[in-house]
């Protein structure tokens, strides 16, 4: 049975919210009825976008995250997490395992890589000076 | 995030409970700090028997505990993962630095 559903959700670039945006995300994708450990993986990679869109979009201002998602074919998720801040100047570099742009020593680069195994797609566009959209798919594998 | 500790001589045990995130990662790092800045602590456990979620903010965390420790020539270790954070942990390569069991 295909199911068709979506929402919309906004806020402001407050580290706060990161845990919002994933009991949202995780709640929408549960209609669903996804394998709970597959669930886990799809908030842990919106979670890294979103902390992402925070630290690094909007490093040096404030600014609003806007995430959508919407059920695909088959038995499967679309997430986007979009932001309106500096853009990354090399998306292949800012890829790269353990890369960070941060100077503290605290953040570890990993970001984009736990993105990329905990989900079946992983698209990313950015303009610098205009903001930065993540584009994340998750299949869900059918429950026995 | 709800933190507490155990101290045995030398070495200093920290329970994490709850989400490791972003948000509550300065927290975790701040109080796990003040906690091993006694110069006589030389091992760290780390115990995430209680974490209910984690991202890549939590091998932030471990990194930078490690490199502090590092520092003191001490060790951390990590102990009572949960799959998810296991596997995180696992991708970020924590295994070829520090023991986990």
């Amino acid at each position: 049975m295909e199911r068709k559903n979506q929402m919309r959700l906004s806020f402001p670039s407050k580290s706060v919210n990161e845990g919002l945006a994933r009991v949202t995300v995780a709640a929408f994708a549960a209609q669903i009825d996804p394998p709970l450990s597959e669930l886990n993986e799809l908030r842990t990679a919106v979670s890294e976008a979103v902390t992402n869109a925070i630290v690094h979009g909007y490093a040096e201002t404030a600014g609003t995250v806007y995430i959508t998602a919407r059920f695909i074919k088959k038995n499967g998720v679309e997430v986007r997490i979009c932001d309106k801040g500096c853009g990354i100047e090399d998306i292949q570099k800012a890829m790269e395992p353990l890369y960070t742009r941060d100077t503290t020593g605290e953040r570890s680069g990993m970001g984009f890589t736990v993105m990329e195994s905990f989900c079946d797609a992983l698209k990313v566009t950015s303009v610098v000076g205009k903001g930065t959209k993540i584009t994340l798919r998750k299949y869900f594998s059918a429950k026995d | 995030m709800q933190l507490s500790y155990n101290r045995d001589k030398n070495t200093m045990t920290v329970f994490l409970k709850g989400e490791i995130d972003h948000h509550s990662a300065k927290g975790v790092r701040d109080f796990i700090d003040l906690l091993v800045g006694d110069d006589e602590i030389t091992e760290l456990i780390l115990d995430f028997g209680s974490v209910s979620f984690a991202d890549s903010s939590a091998v932030g965390i471990v990194l930078g505990r490690y490199k502090l420790m590092n520092r003191k020539s001490g060790q951390v270790i990590l102990q009572n993962l949960p799959e998810a954070v296991g596997r995180i942990f696992l991708l970020s390569g924590l295994d070829r630095l520090m023991k986990i069991v």
